[in-house]
Order: C-alpha cells, then structure tokens, then sequence
C-alpha cells in the first residue's frame, strides 16, 4: 500500500491514551462526509487492535496502517 | 479590585469532591498567607456514589447532602453563584447574578454537565441514575417492570464514573433475581468500545461475568438515535437494538462558560499538565476532577487525590515559585458485581489495577456501602 495517501483530515491523537484516538476518529467520522479520507496519528499501543476493529465493524474502509517514527498512521475512507 | 489586596487571593470554582479538598487544604495551611474564596451555585455538597444504591432501595436521598458551609473550613468564603463567564486573560470570574470575581490564583473543579440534546430521542424516552431526579424515576420504572428487553449502557465517551453503568448491570440482574423475574429480563449491554470497559484486564473480568450471567454484550455500539415509537436504540455502526426499558448514560460536556479554546476544548473540558494539573496556557489557573481533560476516569478518588496535587503545587508556587507535586493518574473505584458483593480496581496512568481487587467480596461492599460517612467526615477535610 502506498503511503502517499493525501487524507481529507489528520487527527493528530498522538497525546491521547486508549480508547481517545478511536474515539476522536469516531467522532471526526460521525460529522464526516462519505468519501472523505482521515488519517488518526496514535501513539497508543491499544489502537493498532481497536482502530481496526472498529473501522470493520462500522463498515468503512482501512486504507491503510503505517508505522512512523513513533507512532502509527490509520488511514481509514468512510464508506457510508 | 484585587490589586488592593495584600494577599493573593485563591478563588476556586466548584463545591464537589475536587473543590472542597482544595479549599479545605488551603484553608487550613495557608490561612494567614491567602485569602480564599469557593464559589459554588448549590448550597450543599452531594454523595453521588450511593445514587445506584437508590434504584435498589426505598430510601431517600437526605443522607447525601451535606450543607456547604458544614463540611469547608472556616477561613474559606464561600460564594453561592453561578459561573456564566471566564477571562482567563484578565483573571476574571462572571456570575450569572451580574457580579464578578478576580483572582490571583484559580481551581477550576466545576465538574461535568449532561448534555441530553446531543443524542435523539434522549429527552423523555431514556432514564439514567446521573442525578436525583433521574434515580427516583428509573426506581420506579424497574418497579413497575413487568418483563422484557433493558438495554443498559453508554452514549458517549467521556462520562463521570465509567464503572457505574457495568456495576448497575450486574445490580439489575441480581435485582430481577431477587424478584425471580430473570426469565421475563434480557438484559443488553451497550458499550462504545471494543470491549465492555476501558482496561483490558477489567474488561476480561466484566465480560466472563456478563456471560455467564446471560448479559449480551453489543461492543462498539455509539449511539447514534432513540427512536420512541420504534423502542430501539440504533448505533452509528449500524446496529439497532430493541428496548422495552432503555437506561442510558447521556453524553457529558465540561465547562459552558470557557471559551477560550487555549484553556478548555470545545467539549469545555479544561486542559492541564497531566501530572503538574496546571493550565498549560495560563500558568495561575490549575483544574482537578470531572471538569479536565485527563486521560484518567472521571471519579471521586481521581478528584480527590487530584485536589491535593493541585492544592501543594499552588502553595509551593505563592511561597517558593516553584512546584514539584504530581499526579501519578491515582484512581480507586469499588465496583459493584452484584447487590452485596463488590471488587476494588486501583490503578495509575501507567500501573494496570491491581490483581488482588478482582475478588468479589463482602468487605469491599460494605467500604463501598458505607463510604459516604468517611467521605464527608474524612475525604471532605483532605487530611485523607
């Protein structure tokens, strides 16, 4: 998968613990048009289970999770 | 009207758990050094906590107030007003009565309101046992329930002690045993998370007891809509579940008269060094308890052992201009697993709950049980 996905947003949950950066992505996605493309930056190990969990049972789409520097990129198309 | 003042003045917004701790130690330690006022719109302090007991009982709630100006100390003014606006600028403090404050120093520990407009549907059609009324109302409803779906649960994320909708589920359950009903009950879950709590070895425990207890678990459920005519609770994951008794925590918000967005996020939550508890943009305002930002639940422990961090770190700034307390995310929370049993989890920002709390007993019940006596004696004072 490519890495030069260009996001319609960027949650930079980077200073949340778990669950905040699901549930600031949640939340972005709730008001969030079909289509659109977030990006969540997390620093928080529980994310890398629960973000895509959640993305497959919201039905959306997981573009993508790609480790940076010290945190973890999820990059996730709202589908519906 | 402060700059004629020789001492600085301390002014603490907020008469619950993390307000009076605050007021009460600073009363005590700095009485000749500052001057303090608590600014509070209700005239009693509250025991929240015993409200799930309520449901369950025929008592009232008279043994939960205490009057205000009984349990802080005598060197604290207490102003009965309701906050309407912060300047956090020019450290000033709006009533809604059209007086104002200012302040040298300032606590924040307003606490949390219920924002029931947020979720559709909410107003009329779900109960909850967040407060008085709300508690008085839902007893009455399990009272007069016959049989059928209840759906117990969480709209939102975040919201003021996470243990209580588990804990109130397990009660139910134990309630409709009592009542050898459990035949006629489903009792459902709903949990925003992957899980049916936050912490991952809590969660394992909860949800070993939820099935064996025959309590459907719907993870990942965020509210989404309460359709009355339809009796179902839908889910922005798509999931609808029918209802014939909903109780549902309503989505929380912080501080309604901060806006300056340096200060609180948009939700009000007031944002501060999550060990030092002072307010990164504004170096003489510190909040503890409901109303912060921090990543730790929202309780009475957290409030309390905040207060105290916040309380040592104002006082070592006026005398010395230095601080050196921290808050290490302390939080103590006794969790109902039945309607005489309960189990303790203890935990820190960085230290998982200890094993030894996951026992279900009767001692932590009736720690639990009988708390509000040693809160309003002994927490309140802030020598424990």
């Amino acid at each position: 998968m490519s890495q030069e996905i260009i996001a319609d947003q960027v949650i930079d949950a980077r200073g949340s613990y778990c669950p905040g950066p699901l549930m600031e992505l949640i939340k972005t996605i709730r008001k969030g048009e079909v289509g659109k493309i977030y990006e969540v930056w997390s620093k928080d190990a529980g994310s890398i289970r629960d973000i895509p969990k959640w993305v497959t049972k919201a039905n959306h789409e997981m573009v993508g999770v790609f480790e940076e520097n010290g945190h973890t990129r999820f990059v996730v198309k709202k589908v519906r | 009207m402060n700059s004629n003042q020789k001492k600085p003045h301390i002014v603490i917004l907020g008469g619950g758990t993390g307000g009076v701790v605050v007021a009460n130690l600073l009363g005590r330690k700095a009485k000749k050094l500052v001057d303090i006022t608590l600014v509070s719109k209700n005239e009693n302090v509250f025991y929240e906590p015993d409200l799930i007991y309520r449901l369950f009982d025929k008592k009232d709630l008279k043994k939960q107030y205490r009057p205000l100006r009984k349990v802080v100390n005598k060197n604290v003014s207490i102003l009965m007003e309701e906050v309407v606006h912060l300047d956090p600028q020019n450290h000033v403090v709006q009533f809604k009565s059209g007086n104002e404050i200012c302040y040298d120093w300032l606590v924040i520990a307003t606490g949390a309101r219920y924002d029931y407009e947020s979720v559709t549907g909410y107003a009329g059609e779900a109960h909850h046992f967040y407060n008085e009324e709300a508690t008085l109302k839902l007893r009455d409803a399990l009272e007069s329930f016959e049989g059928g779906n209840i759906v117990t649960g969480v709209a939102d994320l975040p919201y003021k002690c996470p243990i209580a909708p588990i804990e109130v589920t397990f009660m139910l359950y134990h309630y409709f045993k009592r009542r050898k009903m459990l035949e006629q009950v489903n009792i459902h879950y709903l949990s925003p998370l992957g899980g049916a709590f936050s912490i991952d070895q809590a969660s394992e425990k909860f949800e070993k007891q939820f099935e064996k207890k025959g309590i459907e678990l719907h993870e990942f459920f965020n509210t989404e809509e309460i359709i009355p005519e339809k009796k179902a609770v839908t889910s922005l994951e798509g999931e609808e579940v029918n209802y014939d008794l909903l109780i549902l925590v309503p989505p929380h918000l912080g501080a309604t008269y901060i806006d300056d967005r340096k200060l609180a996020n948009e939700q009000g939550w007031v944002t501060v060094d999550k060990e030092r508890l002072q307010s990164i943009a504004y170096p003489n305002i510190f909040a503890v308890g409901d109303t912060t930002e921090l990543p730790i639940s929202k309780a009475g422990s957290t409030a309390h052992y905040q207060a105290k961090v916040a309380s040592k770190n104002i006082l070592r700034l006026i005398k010395e201009g230095r601080l050196n307390a921290k808050y290490n995310g302390h939080a103590q929370c006794f969790v109902m697993m039945g309607l005489t049993s309960a189990m303790v989890l203890d935990f820190t920002y960085t230290r998982p709950p200890l094993r030894l709390g996951y026992i279900p007993n009767r001692l932590f019940y009736y720690i639990k049980k009988y708390f509000s006596r040693f809160y309003f004696r002994g927490i309140l004072s802030g020598r424990v």
